[in-house]
């Protein structure tokens, strides 16, 4: 053991003890909204949340995918500014396929009738105007098919859910509710098909005028249904913040 | 014969007839396409709107082009 050599103050078997570095304090804010503005706290908790959503759906592979997780590009004309889409799904790829179905059906016909030589009375300028109406109107049938499917969006938002969909370009229908409005959620999925590529239908009951919004053939209901819970938690926990405050 | 040709010419006009009534038609209803794809794309915006739109209207063209092959007939 070392010895003290200041034997006046200090008693003889005391250990040398060493004077403390000086400790440098620094000021931390005790949470980052501390600094903010209350717009940049809004964003940085949309950011949050946004990451949240990627972690319970994961990411999204292209603008023709049918479940656009946090679309970067997507807005709806009565969206608000400061709203922000999570999640916007269309009806399942599969769905289509009964009118992708009939556009082949429908390309192949002419040509059934070459090979049986079925118009080969009318002059060759009829037939080829007939041929060239016909796939105009196949071509019609078809984009009009795929505009309904993708025009066809139910999306959720920080602020409500909205179902947007055209029937036959002629018809538009719009529906929304508020978070704070759902009382309950529920799935089912029927078939073979909605088994096996995991899609099928979600009924949201709501308080508010529009009783339910059904999102039709949509894929991987269960996610949904856990995204519409977080949201609801996240809405509950920011009233009972505003109530203490 | 002649009576038999005749028979023919009024087919073929009647084929024509109902061909470009039909094909007005077809561009009336691509002009309806036209507006409800813009009017959709004002309330969805995508990044793909923009090349629907341009099928719509090339829609509108080949529409032009079949009333006039038609009554080139």
């Amino acid at each position: 053991m070392n010895r003290s050599k200041d034997l006046d103050i200090i008693a003889p078997d005391d250990p040398i003890i060493s004077p403390k570095k000086p400790t440098i304090v620094t000021y931390k804010p005790e949470s980052p909204s501390a600094t903010l503005s209350p717009s940049d706290e809004v964003k940085a908790e949309d950011n949050t949340f946004k990451q949240e959503v990627y972690n319970l759906l994961g990411h999204s592979k292209s603008s023709f995918s049918n479940f656009l997780v946090n679309p970067k590009v997507l807005t709806f004309s009565e969206q608000d500014e400061d709203e922000v889409i999570y999640l916007a799904v269309r009806p399942h790829l599969i769905s289509n396929f009964s009118w992708i179905g009939l556009s082949i059906l429908m390309s192949i016909i002419p040509l059934f009738f070459s090979y049986l030589n079925f118009f080969d009375f009318l002059p060759i300028s009829y037939r080829f105007s007939a041929v060239f109406f016909w796939y105009l109107i196949t071509f019609i049938f078809s984009f009009e098919k795929f505009l309904s499917w993708y025009f066809d969006f139910y999306l959720i938002t920080n602020k409500r859910i909205v179902d947007i969909s055209f029937n036959n370009l002629l018809n538009k229908h719009f529906a929304q509710t508020d978070i704070s409005m759902i009382q309950d959620v529920s799935s089912s999925i029927k078939g073979i098909m909605g088994t096996f590529f995991n899609f099928g239908d979600l009924l949201i009951q709501t308080a508010s005028e529009i009783n339910q919004i059904n999102f039709e053939k949509v894929p991987n209901p269960q996610k949904i249904i856990k995204l519409i819970k977080e949201l609801q938690e996240l809405e509950k926990s920011s009233q009972l913040g505003g109530q203490d405050d | 014969m002649i009576n038999y040709l005749g028979l023919e010419n009024y087919f073929l006009i009647f084929i024509k007839i109902f061909f470009i009534i039909f094909s007005v038609l077809n561009l009336i209803f691509s002009l309806i396409v036209v507006k409800q794809v813009t009017s959709m794309s004002k309330d969805i915006n995508d990044k793909f709107n923009f090349i629907l739109i341009s099928f719509s209207y090339l829609y509108v063209i080949l529409s032009i082009l079949l009333i006039l092959s038609m009554i080139a007939l």
